[in-house]
């Protein structure tokens, strides 16, 4: 139950965080570095949250959660890494499509996570789904 | 499709409707993504990637988004079906509007969270558009 609510937390915040960088990106193109200033330690910041969660996905997982959500956290911590190394060797041909490809999985996994409810195998009893 | 679940007579499910929604949103998710490849082209250096591809597409898209309002309306109506489609549609095709002009005004601060917002939905509303949940009424979503 804990690892449910920990999972939750995580993702909601890698979720929000994600969905800053198409917005520094737009900054930065619109000719503010500062943009890119935040781009670099936002990308870098959402790595370890989408670490965060696969660990957090894991532990879920492992004491009666559903395995998928560790599954998807870890295509999208795979992806994450790609990303990073993307944008720093400049390949933005793959660099915008696979970031809004992230964006896109990551806030659908934060919706489905969210809406997991907590399992009875976990509690030891039946819990009536709101 | 496949299986046809036993059912009371009278409950109305959308059937021919769902099956042009898939298809128009399935056509509305390649033209969307097929947008930031074009950008992440462009930028790359390849001038034909804007041009020929991401201005074309940007341009027309909205023309299936309208559809796409059209098959939902009577996804919702002659089907039966849940209301939210239509809705999300709509606000979709604002949406793309609102993305060409802030496009051809080169400012990118809202182009491209609003990309990225509206390949988010379309790819979502597609993926539900393929689930059971899809399938069933509004009436029967309710309970």
């Amino acid at each position: 139950m804990k690892a449910l609510t920990v999972l939750r937390v995580v993702a909601g915040l890698h979720a929000v965080a994600i969905c800053l960088q198409p917005v520094f990106a737009g900054i930065y193109l619109d000719g503010s570095p500062a943009g890119l200033r935040m781009h670099e330690p936002t990308g870098l910041a959402i790595v370890f949250l989408g670490l965060a969660q696969l660990l957090a996905a894991t532990i879920w997982w492992r004491s009666g959660g559903r395995w998928r959500a560790a599954a998807v956290s870890l295509l999208i911590w795979v992806g994450e890494v790609v990303q990073v190394s993307m944008g720093y060797s400049r390949q933005l041909a793959i660099h915008i499509p696979l970031g809004i490809a992230l964006v896109a999985s990551t806030v659908a996994l934060a919706i489905w996570i969210n809406r997991q409810r907590v399992t009875s195998r976990q509690t030891g009893r039946q819990r009536v789904a709101a | 499709m496949t299986a046809t679940i036993e059912q009371p007579a009278k409950v109305r499910r959308p059937r021919a409707s769902l099956q042009l929604l898939r298809i128009t949103l399935v056509l509305h998710a390649v033209l969307v993504i097929a947008q930031p490849i074009a950008a992440g082209y462009f930028l790359a250096g390849n001038v034909d990637a804007m041009t020929e591809i991401h201005a074309t597409i940007g341009g027309s898209v909205w023309l299936i988004a309208f559809l796409q309002t059209v098959v939902a309306a009577c996804y919702t109506t002659a089907g039966r079906g849940r209301i939210w489609p239509t809705v999300a549609s709509a606000v979709v095709l604002v949406a793309e509007f609102v993305q060409l002009i802030f496009g051809y005004a080169q400012n990118f601060a809202v182009h491209i969270p609003l990309g990225t917002a509206i390949v988010t939905a379309v790819v979502w509303m597609t993926v539900w558009s393929f689930r059971s949940t899809a399938r069933t009424s509004r009436r029967e979503a309710k309970r």
